[in-house]
């Protein structure tokens, strides 16, 4: 079956929520109470279809006139004098007052018919507002005929083709007060404004399309001066790219930490800790680096102004102004309680579209979320962290951790499982002084350090040592550095030691070596003296033989023998 | 039919001639009905002499918008108070 046609609305979040767009080629309600956004959505629509996707349209207005409108929509940066010129957009205000008008007898709606469909023809228009048609219930005594006559109205913009926008003020217990919704069927939009906490956040809600899936959530939205804004629903989705690829985190022994590399492109990083640990150095450190490679860095903060910010971070040798003005670097500095925490979402993921960043860091994001429903936090962030990811946008986050140290790992507003490295700062208090230290608590897809360093702010910038591990406990501060002067001293003292007793040890082998010449020269001489025996002894022999054969030749006896009878 | 008075039209009969304009979509039975009844109250109701104009919105189609009609037949009085049915 061939997908039902859709006109896009140049909205993105709202294209992307209606799979595509309205209805081409059908009305569309959109409804909503007083200064919810109405006629700003209308005519976005209008002026993108104009603008982007080649579709002239009509506004038809029953309660402003043209150059009130036009004056209103300039702070969205349309421009309905140019457009109009252009024979793209027409403006057409009709005029309705219940006190200029008697009625008597039969009539109907033929006019408003000719008129609209005059000025449709003379601009080829494809869309058409109406804001709102409702005024005619007011101006037009005869509802009979005013419903019958919109029935047909309706009809007969769906046989034109023409894609419109109906406007609809909210009931009280219908979803119009005239109850447009039973000729609107196709798809009707309802615009919210809600108050909680004294902050106001603007919802918007697909209640109906027919012949397609649609988001079924309130979404929230804002109108900013680049339009009309939804926050889009990419978190229904997890399918984003993995890179490879790595992000140095400015501070080579972190990424040393981090297997050497750094933290993974696209990916989030939240750093928390409780006041005062060094979290905003860490977050514009990071964004120093980035901008320092080249790269546009995006800062938001709700702490410090940004003057505020760049002052600072001057005192630890990071000087982000040259990046401002070369235009690497945007900071949004604004107070968290300026609006709700969707607010603040939609208005970073318009920072980010218009920006296309590469790095991301939020100071602090759990300013956010003051005394807010943790599971509703929860959400909103994921969406945000979904789209950064999408946009392989790599993000730092910090967070403000408060309470004791007992409560540290406990991340206030459980995102830390959106996260996928996740660094503790910690202050240690030991010896009459307060030292930073640092770890790595996860970091998903890499080999991590597992040791505590200590993380030390000067006027260079920001380094890590490597704290004491001694047999009992762990040392920071000035408690580390004596230690390690102690350690030297009993090194050198180890040292010469071991140098003595290797002289020791040279010199008895030398007496050693002595005592063993010393016996081999008496071996020798009993050597020499046995020998001396042996050659005195055979002389000894032949002598006494010689001297016997000599008696015997004397006395003329026999030969003597020996044992074997033979000769000698 | 609607009647509309416009008081802020200029003022084009000094010598109390009704000048009335009757807006129609081209020969339709309310347009046709619309006219004779006119001419029939007319005839009865108004002292002085007057003059209709019947103007056929499909004819000139802008006309529409510039005189602010929707409904039709329309019925305007350029220099009376309206008229009650």
């Amino acid at each position: 079956m061939a997908q039902l046609s859709k006109a896009p609305t140049g909205i993105k979040g709202l294209d992307e929520i209606t799979g595509g767009g309205l209805p081409a080629g059908r009305p569309t309600l959109i409804c909503g109470a007083a200064g919810c956004g109405k006629t700003m959505l209308a005519m976005e629509f209008l002026v993108r279809g104009a603008t982007e996707f080649g579709e002239p349209g009509v506004f038809m207005m029953f309660e402003e006139n043209a150059e009130e409108l036009t004056a209103n929509v300039r702070s969205l940066g349309f421009d309905l004098n140019k457009l109009a010129e252009q024979k793209s957009i027409l403006l057409d205000y009709v005029h309705v007052e219940r006190s200029e008008i008697e009625q008597t007898g039969a009539y109907d709606l033929e006019g408003l018919f000719i008129r609209l469909g005059h000025a449709i023809d003379s601009i080829a228009a494809k869309r058409v507002v109406l804001d709102t048609i409702e005024a005619l219930f007011a101006g037009l005594p005869d509802q009979a005929v005013l419903r019958a006559e919109l029935r047909r109205l309706f009809r007969w913009l769906k046989e034109r083709g023409i894609t419109a926008v109906i406007t609809g003020e909210k009931g009280e217990a219908t979803i119009t007060r005239y109850g447009l919704e039973e000729y609107v069927a196709d798809c009707v939009i309802i615009l919210d404004q809600r108050i909680a906490d004294q902050i106001c956040t603007r919802r918007l809600r697909v209640v109906k399309y027919r012949g397609t899936s649609h988001g079924t959530n309130e979404y929230p939205f804002i109108i900013s001066e680049r339009g009309f804004s939804v926050l889009p629903i990419t978190s229904l989705q997890l399918d984003h790219e993995a890179s490879p690829a790595r992000v140095p985190t400015g501070i080579p022994r972190l990424d040393e930490m981090l297997g050497g590399k750094g933290v993974f492109r696209g990916s989030s990083v939240l750093v928390s800790g409780s006041s005062g640990t060094g979290k905003s150095s860490i977050g514009a450190k990071f964004i120093d680096d980035a901008c320092r490679r080249g790269e546009s860095a995006l800062l938001f903060t709700y702490e410090e102004s940004s003057a505020q910010i760049v002052r600072n971070m001057r005192s630890i040798g990071i000087d982000l102004e040259p990046w401002v003005n070369d235009g690497l670097l945007q900071i949004h500095a604004s107070r968290p309680t300026l609006q709700g925490l969707e607010q603040h979402l939609v208005m970073m993921h318009d920072a980010v579209n218009a920006f296309h960043p590469s790095v991301v860091a939020v100071d602090p994001i759990s300013n956010l979320t003051l005394e807010r429903d943790d599971s509703q936090v929860k959400a909103t962030l994921m969406r945000l962290i979904d789209f950064l990811k999408h946009q392989q946008i790599t993000t730092l986050f910090t967070s403000l951790n408060s309470g004791g140290d007992a409560t540290l790992e406990d991340s206030q507003m459980g995102v830390s499982s959106l996260m996928d490295t996740w660094l503790l700062l910690r202050n240690v208090e030991f010896n009459g002084e307060r030292n930073r230290t640092i770890y790595v608590l996860k970091s998903r897809g890499m080999a991590h350090s597992n040791q505590v360093r200590e993380f030390v702010l000067s006027d260079d910038g920001i380094d890590l040592v490597d704290v004491y591990v001694g047999a009992d406990r762990v040392l920071t501060g000035t408690a580390r550095v004596a230690q390690e002067a102690h350690e030297r001293v009993a090194a050198e003292v180890g040292r010469q030691d071991h140098q003595r007793k290797l002289l020791q040890l040279a010199g008895k082998r030398k007496a050693i070596e002595a005592q063993i010449l010393a016996l081999q020269v008496e071996a020798e001489s009993e050597t020499a003296a046995v020998d001396l025996a042996i050659a005195q002894q055979a002389l000894h022999d032949r002598n006494t033989l010689q001297s016997t054969r000599a008696m015997e030749q004397l006395r003329g006896g026999d030969t003597v023998r020996n044992g074997q009878g033979k000769e000698i | 039919m609607t009647m509309i008075h416009q008081p802020a039209s200029p003022i084009t009969t000094s010598n109390a001639t009704y000048e009335l304009r009757l807006y129609g979509a081209s020969q339709t039975d309310k347009t046709l009905v619309g006219h004779a009844n006119l001419k029939c109250i007319n005839e009865i109701r108004l002292a002085g002499p007057y003059l209709i104009d019947v103007i056929d919105l499909m004819k000139p189609p802008q006309l529409a918008a510039e005189d602010q009609i929707i409904a039709e037949p329309t019925l305007v009085g350029l220099d009376i108070q309206p008229l009650r049915n």
